[in-house]
């Protein structure tokens, strides 16, 4: 109206329409100018935010690649009698499951060797050795030129913990098991350590011997010269393989085994050995704790939305409410942390410090506002027709909110909870105040009790890792950080279809 | 016209500052159909839920006055709002049925009231309420499909059938062909002439025409006031206050 007016006191010639002056294309023409640019600034900020996701997103899972595949190598060993002796095996494997001290007692005349039988089954440096004999019958040659034995002993025992304690422990376990037999010589692919992992990956790479790359300085930490020149002429013979190293989590439910573990990224706990540090008990501590969000946080959120929207009087107390609910979810959830640091573990429950039930607790009262606000929204949003017509065929208000509203609003408060829970699985900060980031090196196998025994969640886990400045852990950082990632944008698209399928529903 | 179901007398509503219904005396014969008309925001409406104190559920509705039900004040200590809600039922001005099916819809008001003590009783109420609302031809097959499938004709007279399958004594209905196409509006307002051969029924409509073709009586509403109240063919053909005269011929509303 106004540029109408503006238009018409600035007639060019009498009688000619006020739009179609000079003065009325100008403005016009600004107004056009000013749209485009308007949308081109638009577009602009646009493409910028998808460029810094995007460049966020491919350097995290480029990264994260290193961190899912892990280097074997390829090794004939020797399962040599002399180093553990079958007559102490069969024993062993006679009383799998007694244990050490009664056995060596009951069974053996001599307690001293059969402990020292035990221990030699037992224990990884057996099974060393039985790699250094592999190593030094192969590449003998190799470790000639050392002024002593000792030096030279040394250098190969270096050598050989280039191949995983994963191993070691495999062969152990496989030969207590009975699936290899003393005597005999086996050909398996061995895990290779973190620094022989980073020195193959990076060999890879570049295609050629960068001898001052980070890999080689990393490696000349643990090994010399003699053992990198091992290590390259395995590599060259096409005896070091890189493959995905994922494993798979023992999943159990109401006693049926679905998956049995197997050593891998996701099958493994924490490791202070980065080729074996794997997500599953951060994963398993993040699980548990999202079901005590769950246990805790719905009811007694979802209630107090129902009751704050459909019952509580409105008064300066229930403004006062809601202000505070609305402010909680804005409150930074550190302060959560340090809440339950201080009320719980020092005050109520002294010694329960690591307890996923405990981060599960202070991931609720950070969960709590936000399922309350969404809780309300959903039922706010509600057709007040249904329960008017509840209430018109002489229901009471309670019968009408909750065989009418509160079903029609699950929907949307489930999607409210999901986000909620969403969140809370990605919260580092008060899980590092109640301590959920212990260094977790098994996946608990207790059940329910898991709850109360210390525990890991993922961002705390990935925290720790991130930390070490280990290239291995580095990529092992990105790894979790995308099953973190997987984990939270699945919630979310799973709480957008839960809200989609019920807009289309109404 | 002696049977008289319900009786209002000096009734008086207020939202919060707001004088709503300043003082309005009317009664409601048995079998038969009372319409409200009047303008918009006239009252007529609250009026009609302060019969079934629907008006309770809004928190700064204030009522003064009193209201009788078969010589039982629906606003005493005595009387048990759930029950005065069964005993007087409501048809609301846009369809309404639950997101269930026909049958639940029609079953909610037995089911919560505990009228049938097995699936029997329950059917055969069932069956009952929707062969008096004239929906049973329609839907008998098909009791299971979810009530928001049906045309609007269909779903408010699914709401009359939810309304009288818990037997009540009068029937408000807000508008209830407002939301309707005309093909739709003449089958409720056949319905509604078949019910009040039984009920009460108290309508609230914005038809004149509607109120003249239904309506036994009619009482005229404005500002709040009962302006004028009468046999309908008094009213709209024979109108004492100007008021009403005013609107019946066009004047405004």
């Amino acid at each position: 109206m106004t540029e109408m007016k503006d238009a018409m006191t600035m007639i060019d010639t009498p009688g000619q329409s006020p739009h179609l002056s000079s003065t009325a294309a100008r403005r016009r023409a600004g107004r056009r100018r000013s749209e485009l640019l308007f949308q081109c600034l638009g577009l602009l900020s646009l493409s910028l935010a998808a460029l810094f996701l995007f460049a966020l997103m491919f350097s995290v899972v480029k990264k994260s690649y290193n961190g899912f595949v892990q280097s074997f190598i390829q090794l004939e060993i020797y399962l040599d009698p002399a180093i553990i002796e079958p007559e102490d095996l069969a024993q062993f494997q006679a009383s799998v499951g007694v244990d050490e001290a009664r056995w060596a007692a009951a069974i053996t005349p001599d307690p001293k060797k059969a402990k020292r039988a035990a221990r030699s089954i037992q224990r990884g440096t057996s099974y060393e050795k039985m790699i250094e004999a592999t190593l030094l019958a192969e590449f003998g040659a190799t470790f000639d030129g050392y002024e002593s034995d000792r030096a030279r002993d040394k250098a190969l025992a270096q050598t050989a913990k280039m191949v995983s304690e994963e191993t070691r422990f495999q062969l152990r376990d496989r030969l207590i098991a009975g699936d290899y037999q003393l005597g005999e010589t086996i050909t398996l692919w061995a895990l290779a350590s973190g620094d022989a992992d980073v020195l193959f990956k990076d060999m890879k790479r570049k295609t050629r011997k960068n001898v001052d790359s980070e890999a080689w300085i990393l490696l000349k930490r643990s090994v010399d010269e003699h053992g990198l020149a091992v290590l390259t002429s395995l590599r060259d013979s096409g005896r070091v393989r890189i493959r995905p190293y994922l494993g798979m989590p023992k999943l159990e439910l109401f006693g049926w085994t679905i998956t049995d573990r197997q050593p891998g990224f996701f099958g493994s706990a924490s490791s202070t050995a980065p080729e074996r540090a794997g997500i599953a008990a951060a994963a398993q501590g993040t699980f548990l704790m999202l079901l005590v969000v769950v246990v805790l946080s719905v009811p007694v959120g979802v209630l107090a939305a129902v009751y704050l929207e459909k019952f509580a009087p409105r008064n300066q107390f229930t403004d006062f409410m809601e202000i505070n609910i609305n402010n909680l979810a804005a409150v930074p959830s550190i302060i959560f942390g340090i809440l339950g640091a201080a009320v719980i573990i020092q005050w109520l429950f002294p010694g329960s410090r690591g307890f996923p039930i405990v981060g599960g607790t202070v991931l609720s009262f950070m969960t709590l506002p936000t399922v309350i606000i969404a809780a309300r929204a959903a039922i706010g949003a509600v057709p007040p027709s249904y329960e008017q017509a509840a209430l018109g065929m002489g229901a009471s208000h309670q019968q009408a909110v909750f065989q009418h509203v509160l079903p029609a609003a699950l929907p949307g408060i489930a999607s409210g909870v999901i986000i909620g829970l969403a969140q809370a699985a990605g919260e580092t900060a008060p899980l590092l105040m109640v301590g959920m980031n212990a260094f977790i090196k098994d996946v608990c196998e207790a059940g329910a009790a898991c709850l109360m025994a210390k525990g890991v969640g993922m961002p705390s886990q990935i925290y720790q890792w991130a930390a070490d400045d280990d290239p291995l852990f580095q990529n092992k950082t990105a790894a979790g950080i995308v099953c973190l990632l997987v984990l939270v944008i699945a919630m979310n698209g799973l709480a957008t279809y839960i809200r989609a399928r019920f807009e289309r529903a109404n | 016209m002696a049977d008289l179901r319900m009786q209002a007398e000096d009734v008086h509503v207020y939202y919060g500052d707001t004088h709503a219904l300043k003082g309005v005396s009317l009664d409601v014969p048995n079998r038969h159909v009372t319409a409200l008309i009047g303008p918009s925001g006239c009252g007529k409406s609250t009026f009609l839920r302060c019969l079934n104190r629907m008006n309770d559920t809004i928190e700064i509705a204030h009522i003064e006055g009193s209201i009788r039900l078969d010589d039982e004040d629906i606003y005493g200590p005595d009387m048990d709002v759930t029950l005065l809600r069964q005993r007087v039922g409501m048809v609301f001005q846009k369809p309404n049925p639950f997101p269930k099916s026909i049958y639940d819809n029609v079953a909610y008001g037995p089911r919560l009231h505990g009228m049938a003590r097995n699936r029997e009783e329950l059917d055969a109420i069932v069956k009952e309420a929707l062969m008096s609302a004239g929906l049973w031809e329609e839907v008998y097959d098909r009791l299971d499909a979810e009530a928001l499938g049906l045309s609007g004709g269909q779903q408010q007279r699914l709401c009359i059938a939810r309304a009288i399958a818990v037997s009540p004594e009068v029937i408000l209905m807000d508008e209830p062909c407002s939301a309707l196409d005309p093909i739709a509006t003449g089958v409720v307002e056949s319905l509604i002439t078949t019910l009040a051969e039984d009920y009460a029924i108290v309508i609230v409509t914005h038809n004149m025409q509607q109120a003249q073709r239904l309506a036994g009586t009619t009482a005229f509403f404005h500002l709040g006031d009962l302006a004028e109240v009468g046999t309908t063919r008094d009213i709209f053909e024979n109108p004492q206050d100007p008021r009403t005269k005013d609107y019946v011929a066009g004047a405004f509303g």
